[in-house]
């Protein structure tokens, strides 16, 4: 694998600590600015700042095409090889983006990057401080009860 | 009866008369043809199987290090579940492993070490962190050569 590409996994991992840890810390706001396509979809975007750069970071649903391959000789006719096929996909995508919010930089897609999300989302849904709220209120009860 | 004996006995009996040595010639050419096939086959047979299993072993360890990747949200509270993701990483490993060669196999053995030899009180999240790089690592590995390997003609 190449060196570049090692660094870019490198990164992705490193922001998944910082995250679980803490140390890079996250928050939810409104997705209509980074649609690009009536279709597309977006449920959250999650932005942050570190080391004096903004990242965005979002899953965006969207329709993508395929060939789509001619099965009967009236196909081949009619040009059917030159038919696509449109299905729903998605992908993660990593922007750094400027003060105002434009786009500068779109990071490479890397195949850590949907549990980089998920970090992101465990985080701004506060899991961690809900569980700990939840077992000291149940630590709390036993103790009233004793 | 000494070596040399033998040898010229040898010799003797596959060129005694021409078409002796020609039937001969041809076995041997056959033999080499065979040899050849085989060799041959066992490549193809690779190439299926990769391009064949490895998505789906590819698919399985990706689950599992999204998996592991969740459990290090709150690495003390999910030490017996990061334990048990490792013990289910190691089966598509294995499996992999036994699929490829070279620097990626030994990529892979290096990895199923690493996840033989940890131990969560020990190495700590760190230790946990380190696997899923080398994880993350090998699946973009793997996933390279896959698509390398469909426009391999064999």
């Amino acid at each position: 694998m190449s060196e570049e590409r090692n660094r870019w996994i490198d990164a992705i991992v490193k922001m998944i600590e910082l995250t679980q840890k803490g140390d890079m810390k996250w928050e939810a706001r409104d997705s209509t600015h980074v649609r690009e396509k009536d279709d597309d979809s977006v449920e959250a975007v999650f932005y942050t700042k570190y080391e004096g750069k903004s990242l965005r970071l979002y899953k965006l649903v969207y329709t993508a095409y395929k060939a789509v391959s001619p099965t009967t000789l009236y196909d081949v006719v009619i040009g059917a090889a030159q038919k696509k096929e449109a299905y729903r996909t998605s992908k993660i995508i990593l922007d750094f983006v400027s003060e105002e919010g434009f786009k500068l930089w779109t990071y490479p897609e890397v195949n850590a990057l949907p549990d980089l999300l998920s970090a992101v989302q465990y985080q701004t849904a506060g899991i961690n401080d809900f569980i700990d709220a939840l077992l000291n209120d149940d630590k709390e009860l036993s103790k009233d009860n004793n | 009866m000494n070596f040399t004996a033998i040898k010229d006995d040898i010799i003797d009996f596959f060129i005694s008369d021409p078409f002796t040595a020609l039937v001969n010639l041809i076995s041997f050419i056959g033999l080499i043809f065979t040899i050849q096939v085989y060799l041959n086959l066992k490549k193809i047979e690779k190439f299926y199987m990769f391009t064949g299993r490895v998505p789906d072993l590819i698919k399985t360890l990706g689950d599992h290090a999204s998996t592991l990747s969740d459990h290090l949200n709150d690495f003390n509270g999910n030490i017996s579940q990061i334990e048990l993701e490792l013990v289910r990483i190691k089966v598509p490993l294995k499996s992999l492993e036994k699929k490829t060669d070279g620097e990626l196999r030994k990529s892979i053995s290096s990895l199923l070490e690493l996840i033989g030899t940890y131990e969560p009180e020990i190495k700590g999240d760190a230790g946990a962190r380190k696997i899923y790089r080398e994880i993350i690592g090998i699946q973009a590995e793997i996933v390279e050569l896959n698509k390398d390997q469909k426009w391999k003609v064999s």
